[in-house]
């Protein structure tokens, strides 16, 4: 049997598999408070590879892996059974629409006393009875084949998540609402364990920027001849869902955190209480970035993008950008650093366009790189052109160093560059464009690029910045302090272990 | 399957006379090939002249009623298998292991008839040694045409079939007419080397299409585990088909025949049934060029519609007009076996000698007409079952003639030959009405089944 832990951290699509920001920032909470133990959920699909990118760190005790499209079976229904399965899909519905914490409570009540899965709520024809009626609720007209898609994976992964073995923790970490909030609402629902919610950036608008350019969605056409009708769309749906999520997670947790103060006002809109509200920012060792020496070997101006390369990070502006900056800034050199693995079509499109705009000569996409410093010390500049950001880690590590940052307005970027109310530091550190702008992004880089006063200047408050607010040894003791005061609460009602049989026994 | 029918439906409409008489002949082979063709050869041989001494034409009539029986219960389950995987793999465009299906097929039939058939011949009857290696060979004759019908079938090889049930019937008359006296075993040889023309030919066409490289499929084995209700199905089918007969051989009371030592037939009832069961032959033609045909057509519109991300009333719309259309079918189909059944039954008066008939024949015929009116309609629903791949109902269908027809054969055999065909009859009934409110009942819950039972990635 696993140890006990003190701290359950449970991530969504990253961390151990996947590099990125969130994961990058799961590893170094961790690494930053060894005294305390962790045991990290990880959740994701089957279809998804689970080879680990991080070496996980001595405190952490074990991974407990959740794929959200691999839910129990259950027991098979009996002809008795019609009722019940009406209405435990019922609650589910309410849970994929409604975000009442006490229908969901419910659910998870109802789940366990009925030893119902996929079997009963999906496979049987009462569970197909009642999907038909829930697309009369939610889609009526729109088109039965994606609605049942939708339908099936949202009520398997809500199944999924009330099926996850709990492991044996003090105090659960959910690093995001939707379905990590869920598992650690679960949590606190079914074992009352206290529940911290951080949200890097606001679940809710992330699933809608996605849903937006996803090509397996398409406008329904319901509503047939009558053009005064407004159809049902099976995007609403998924976004329903999401947001049903997040404000499960909302009223369940004990304390919710954001890094940024733009954040909680989107947690509000969705149901977040006020007194739960806290921010807590990124944490980075400022101290070890900003003795790294700047290269002083001469060479051509060079901007720098560190990201993976994948659509919501808009690589495909700052290319755009770089070709306009070549007008104003001939020598330029662009390099692109990020894994290109999570999206290879997008990668490849990137890499075309800088074929299609003549930029190969001042482009260069070096994927994955052992020694992320060495770009970071011989950089003048570092853009970043997401559509969607909370606080971008390579940002404040860029900023640390002393260098001058482009950024779109996203996320708590203007908040890194250009301060924010009560800010001990003044000035901009870079400048701040819109997004999905490309004409805007090269004249910013130009205008540092051109002006050897104002890059130092923004540098240094670059560097004074991240020192005052963003390191990690401050952020740690916040979050040292906010575990410490969760496990303080009365402990669990009920022993983890007879709960996961009882589960099991289903 | 749908595009065979598809493909029938076309000749009726060519508006020619030989376009329609090969549409139906075609419907007609596909569906009991093998039965037609024995029974012509039956027929024809039978024709042969006699000198007094008859018992030679008993003998042989004996060999193949057992050897039919015998083809049928083996292959089916084979033949079922088989036909929905070459249907599935010309679907998917991946024909490589066809012929090894084929190879397999007849591999485990011609293992199965060394281990039943041979020591049957070999040990329990007093024919000669020429007669037993004959009749050895008639009973792989006729296993083999019922294993490549299928193939023939999912090739929609309709002139490939006619040919080589014509060019095989062509040998069958000239060999009946050739023949002078004849003894067990040429009569066996005539009707082996006719049977063995068409089989050649069936083979040869399956060939040309496929090739003869065998191309083990791994995953043949995994379909029959997850499809065992179809094998189980044809099992059923053709047991179901067979049952009574061999009750009544063995335990009636009066009017059997034993020949040969083990062979016990009971031409009075079995003549009567074989007519019977033939006479459905026009109808089922019917019910697969045009019923079957538009049934087809109107699923697959359903699930193209379903693809093209159809709203649920209209497809609720197309699962009415797919109730409509069995329903109405369903009855007229019906309607039509009765006219034949009360057609034969004036024939028969007329035609008695003809048919092979004995006044005290015709209880039983009239009695097996009326159960053949019910049984094929019971077996209409068994199609349309197996049409929409839902195995589990269609096996309850013909489990439920089999488990009836053989219960309630023993059952009525002590009420004496007033009763016989009776067991049969209510057998047939009963599966009728099982059949039809299963065909209802699944077709209400044809989305649940498009989108849950049949779905391969649920």
């Amino acid at each position: 049997m696993t140890a006990r832990a003190d701290v359950c951290l449970v991530v969504e699509g990253g961390y151990p598999y996947w590099v990125g920001g969130v994961a990058s920032w799961v590893d170094a909470l961790m690494r930053a408070s060894p005294q305390l133990t962790f045991h990290v959920i990880a959740i994701g699909i089957s279809a998804q590879a689970r080879r680990r990118s991080f070496v996980l760190p001595a405190n952490a005790v074990d991974v407990t892996d959740v794929l959200l499209d691999v839910c129990p079976r259950g027991r098979s229904p009996t002809h008795s059974d019609a009722d019940r399965i009406k209405r435990v899909l019922r609650l589910l519905e309410d849970a994929l629409t409604s975000g009442d914490r006490s229908r969901f409570e419910e659910l998870i009540e109802q789940v366990r006393i009925t030893g119902f899965g996929q079997a009963a709520l999906l496979d049987s024809k009462e569970g197909w009875h009642a999907m038909e009626e829930a697309y009369g609720r939610l889609l009526p007209n729109g088109p039965l084949l994606d609605f049942f898609w939708s339908w099936r994976f949202l009520v398997r992964s809500l199944l999924a998540v009330m099926s996850t073995p709990l492991p044996q923790a003090r105090v659960f970490h959910t690093v995001a609402t939707g379905f990590s909030g869920l598992v650690g609402s679960y949590a606190k629902l079914a074992a009352k364990i206290p529940l911290l919610v951080t949200e890097h950036g606001i679940y809710t608008n992330e699933r809608r920027i996605e849903l937006a350019v996803a090509d397996w969605l398409f406008d329904s056409g319901a509503g047939g001849f009558d053009v005064t009708a407004k159809p049902a769309e099976l995007r609403s749906i998924w976004l329903n869902a999401f947001q049903s999520f997040s404000r499960v997670s909302y009223a369940v947790a004990d304390v919710i955190t954001t890094q940024y103060r733009a954040n909680q006002a989107f947690q509000r809109t969705d149901g977040a209480p006020d007194d739960k509200l806290r921010i807590i920012p990124n944490g980075i060792d400022a101290t070890k970035f900003a003795a790294i020496p700047r290269d002083a070997t001469p060479r051509p101006p060079t901007v720098l993008m560190i990201g993976r390369i994948v659509p919501i990070k808009d690589v495909r502006t700052f290319i755009m950008a770089v070709a306009l900056l070549k007008d104003l800034v001939p020598n330029v050199v662009a390099i692109l650093i990020g894994p290109e693995d999570e999206d290879p079509e997008y990668a490849a499109s990137c890499r075309q366009l800088v074929h299609q705009l003549g930029t190969e000569s001042s482009i260069e996409l070096l994927g994955r790189v052992p020694d992320v410093l060495k770009y970071l010390r011989a950089a003048d500049v570092l853009a970043l052109a997401s559509i969607s950001e909370a606080q971008p880690i390579a940002m404040l590590e860029a900023a640390a160093t002393g260098l001058p940052i482009v950024s779109t307005d996203v996320g708590s970027c203007r908040e890194i560059i250009e301060g924010f109310d009560g800010d001990p530091v003044d000035g901009c550190g870079g400048i701040v464009v819109e997004p999905c702008n490309p004409k805007a992004m090269a004249e910013a880089l130009a205008t540092i690029l051109l002006d050897d006063a104002m890059r130092s200047q923004m540098a240094e408050v670059m560097r004074r910045r991240v020192a005052s607010y963003y390191h990690k040894d401050r952020v740690t003791r916040i979050y040292e302090g906010l575990y410490a005061d969760l496990m303080a609460q009365p402990a669990p009602l009920i022993d983890l272990e007879s709960h996961d049989q009882h589960q099991y026994h289903h | 399957m749908t595009s065979i029918n598809i493909t029938i439906e076309a000749m009726t409409r060519r508006g020619t006379l030989s376009g329609v008489l090969g549409a139906y002949s075609y419907a007609a082979f596909l569906v009991a090939g093998p039965w037609i063709f024995t029974v012509i050869g039956l027929f024809c041989l039978s024709a042969a002249t006699c000198d007094g001494n008859c018992i030679d034409l008993a003998i042989f009539r004996s060999i193949v009623i057992y050897n039919s029986m015998y083809a049928l219960i083996v292959t089916s389950p084979l033949a079922f298998l088989s036909g929905r995987y070459v249907s599935e793999q010309l679907h998917s465009g991946c024909i490589d292991s066809v012929f090894y299906a084929l190879v397999l097929s007849l591999g485990i039939f011609g293992l199965l008839s060394l281990g039943v058939a041979a020591p049957f011949y070999i040990y329990a009857t007093t024919l000669d040694a020429a007669e037993k290696i004959a009749s050895i060979q008639n009973a792989i004759m006729i296993g083999c045409s019922w294993l490549l019908i299928p193939f023939l079938g999912a090739l929609r090889a309709y002139n490939a079939v006619l040919v080589a049930f014509g060019a095989g019937a062509v040998s069958m008359l000239v060999l009946g007419s050739v023949l002078r006296d004849p003894q067990v075993a040429s009569l066996l040889l005539a009707f082996n080397g006719s049977f063995a023309i068409t089989n050649l030919i069936l083979l040869a066409t399956v060939v040309r299409r496929f090739g003869t490289k065998v191309i083990i499929d791994p995953g043949l084995k995994d379909r029959l585990g997850k499809k065992w209700e179809l094998p189980a199905a044809g099992v059923a089918y053709a047991l179901g088909l067979w049952v009574d007969k061999i009750i009544m051989w063995h335990s009636a009371p009066s009017g059997g025949l034993l020949v040969a030592g083990a062979l016990q037939t009971m031409p009075s009832y079995d003549t009567a049934m074989f007519w019977a069961q033939l006479s459905s032959i026009p109808v089922i033609a019917v019910f697969f060029v045009h019923v079957e045909t538009r049934f087809s057509t109107l699923v697959r519109v359903y699930h193209a519609r379903m693809q093209e991300r159809a709203s649920l009333r209209e497809l609720n719309e197309i699962v009415r007009n797919i109730g409509t259309h069995v329903l109405s079918s369903m009855f007229g189909l019906f309607a039509a076996l009765a006219i034949v059944a009360g057609m034969m039954i004036m024939f028969s008066f007329v035609f008695m000698t003809e048919l092979g008939l004995q006044p005290a024949y015709m209880s039983i015929l009239r009695v097996s007409l009326c159960s053949m009116a019910f049984y094929t309609s019971a077996m209409f629903c068994f199609t349309f079952l197996l049409h929409l791949d839902l195995r589990r109902p269609a096996l309850q269908i013909v489990s439920t003639f089999l488990v009836l027809n053989s219960v309630l054969t023993i059952a009525l055999l002590p009420f004496g030959p007033d009763l016989y065909g009776y067991g049969n009859m209510i057998a047939a009934t009963v599966s009728l009405l099982v059949g039809f409110s299963l065909v209802l009942r699944e077709l209400s819950w044809l989305h649940y089944h498009a989108f849950i039972t049949n779905n391969p990635s649920v």
